[in-house]
């Protein structure tokens, strides 16, 4: 399994809702800690950060499985109040294996 | 059928004798096949296999088999490819052995694309996912400075459904799972380490505290189930057997066996389980029930002295086959449509054959009961040959047309004997043009292989 680390800076707002798209039609699965302490897993959609979470640092990760017989390329895309963060892509060593993303999120 | 009537009006032991030798000269008359694929090698399973659209429709027009086939799976690959088989020494050159193909969809990444579209397409989207492009070249064996070249597209409508709704896709739920249970130990560890451990420099008394402060922080975090909690702890027993064996001096050591642990670690990623669900997902993706049908379509040129101005009238030719297959109900209907025009002249025995054009349609209906099925096809063939232009005499010139047309049918009934043995036996008309010995098809078929019923995933 592959692992794709990545940083990303953000601005805090007064709320904070992240949304984590898995695209090329793969199947992934995210679990995030909200500053609060609070462990979020499954899909993430909208799910809330906090507000006031400047300076705060949120650890996201995403594991992607390669499912689709079409392609082997896997991606996860990172939006915060539906605005996209960022897209990072990477293709599976084989079919069927997966993709573990790393992020951090970093708040100003 | 001579043989139904006998029995029916002369009942005496002589007759009966009389059935039983004819029906041992029909057996001993009959073609005993012995083949690998059950469909594959039946009549219309030959036929199907000829006139279906071909996978690579620019290999099969060229009629070649490829041994070697480039399959960019990006833009930045297909460039690649192309540049290096076309471009030699910067000029642009033919080459005379070459095969490639891809999906021009699949190229680029689709970050938005998400699962359940791929899983339960549209027709639209079925027929983007699964277009193809094939291109081909090949030395001319007989003329050095010719080659061919074929380029062929290929595209299935899919107006079906998955056998398996995504509600009860078992393996999906398993393998989210799966996915969480990685997802989460990776961001605990990632937490924890930056939020617990501020140096780390591989002494005991560094290690002591680790192993202290993981195992402290699992038992005592609130946010955490005690699903969690037993995963978390499984991991950093693991974690910490490995930091003391390996004895790295940094955070970011640390951080490197944490990760070859969730990576590699059969015990604690389950990555075997994984796999094994994606590709039950993968499966379930492709077992598909309703309305399909398939389209291609292909040409090729020759092109002589190598270069692009100097080339022949083309070959071209399309396939589409559609299929049904019952979601529940044990039938299954195939058809083939292909035609295939030829522009090359050749001289028969008498004649100079301009261009030649083969037209086939077949339909077969198959229905299941149990270890028995009973199948019903017929094939249609035309074949149109059209001759030099002749002079007529009078100022006018004529291009006499030969259209020959043939027909197929028979009715089979098969039995599978067990999971890749089955016997068939098959009764009907065959073509007239390549039987030398009369058109009645009576064969007996034994196969090796044949394929059952796919199981699903449920």
């Amino acid at each position: 399994m592959k692992i794709v680390k990545t940083t990303i800076n953000c601005q805090s707002n007064a709320d904070n809702k992240l949304t984590i798209v898995v695209g090329n039609g793969q199947v992934g699965q995210s679990s995030l800690k909200k500053p609060s302490g609070e462990y979020v897993t499954g899909d993430i959609q909208n799910v809330s950060l906090g507000s006031n979470i400047a300076g705060k640092t949120v650890f996201v990760s995403t594991m992607v499985t390669d499912v689709n017989p079409n392609t082997n390329q896997t991606s996860v895309s990172y939006y915060l109040n539906q605005v996209l963060l960022k897209t990072v892509n990477q293709e599976a060593d084989e079919d069927h294996s997966s993709v573990l993303y790393k992020t951090k999120l970093v708040f100003s | 059928m001579k043989i139904i009537q006998a029995y029916y009006t002369r009942q005496s032991w002589s007759s009966l004798k009389s059935l039983l030798s004819s029906l041992a000269i029909l057996v001993l008359s009959t073609h005993c096949l012995f083949a690998q694929n059950g469909d594959a090698n039946s009549d219309f399973g030959k036929f199907y296999q000829q006139v279906k659209a071909p996978s690579s429709p620019a290999f099969t027009i060229l009629g070649t088999n490829p041994s070697e086939i480039s399959r960019p799976k990006s833009y930045r690959a297909l460039e690649a490819s192309l540049l290096n088989s076309f471009f030699k020494n910067s000029e642009l050159t033919f080459p005379s052995d070459f095969a490639i193909e891809f999906s021009p969809y699949w190229l680029a990444s689709r970050p938005n694309l998400a699962f359940e579209e791929v899983y339960d397409p549209s027709p639209m989207q079925s027929a983007l996912y699964s277009l193809s492009v094939s291109f081909a070249s090949l030395g001319n064996s007989d003329n050095q400075d010719s080659t061919y070249l074929s380029l062929g597209v290929r595209t299935v409508f899919d107006f079906g459904k998955p056998r398996t709704t995504l509600e009860k896709l078992a393996s999906l739920k398993k393998l989210k799972l799966l996915q969480q249970n990685v997802a989460f130990l990776s961001t605990f560890i990632d937490s924890f380490l930056n939020n617990e451990v501020q140096s780390f420099d591989g002494s005991n008394d560094d290690i002591k505290s680790f192993s202290s402060k993981l195992t402290t922080h699992i038992y005592t975090d609130p946010n955490l189930t005690s699903d969690q909690k037993d995963i978390a702890n499984k991991y950093a027993l693991t974690l910490i057997a490995k930091v003391k064996k390996d004895r790295p001096t940094s955070k970011d050591g640390v951080e490197s066996i944490a990760d070859e642990i969730l990576t590699q670690d059969p015990g604690i990623s389950n990555l075997d389980l994984v796999q094994q669900q994606a590709k039950m997902i993968g499966s379930a993706i492709e077992d598909r029930v309703g309305f399909k049908i398939e389209l291609a379509a292909a040409v090729r040129n020759e092109f002589r002295n190598n270069t692009f101005s100097d080339n022949t009238s083309p070959t071209a030719g399309f396939w589409i086959t559609p299929s049904y297959l019952h979601e529940s109900l044990p039938i299954e209907f195939l058809g083939a449509f292909r035609y295939i025009r030829d522009n090359q002249d050749f001289m028969d025995e008498t004649n100079m054959i301009d261009w030649t054009s083969n037209m086939d349609v077949g339909l077969k209906l198959i229905y299941h009961v149990n270890k028995f099925s009973l199948e019903g096809e017929f094939i249609y063939r035309t074949q149109t040959q059209v001759l030099e232009a002749q002079d007529s005499g009078n100022g006018f010139t004529t291009r006499p047309e030969r259209k020959t047309i043939d027909r197929k049918f028979d009715l089979s009934v098969a039995y599978q004997l067990s999971e890749n043995l089955a016997i068939s036996y098959t009764y009907g008309k065959n073509f007239d043009l390549p039987i030398l010995e009369g058109d009645l098809i009576s064969a007996l078929n034994l196969n090796f292989g044949i394929g059952g019923y796919k199981t699903s995933d449920k």
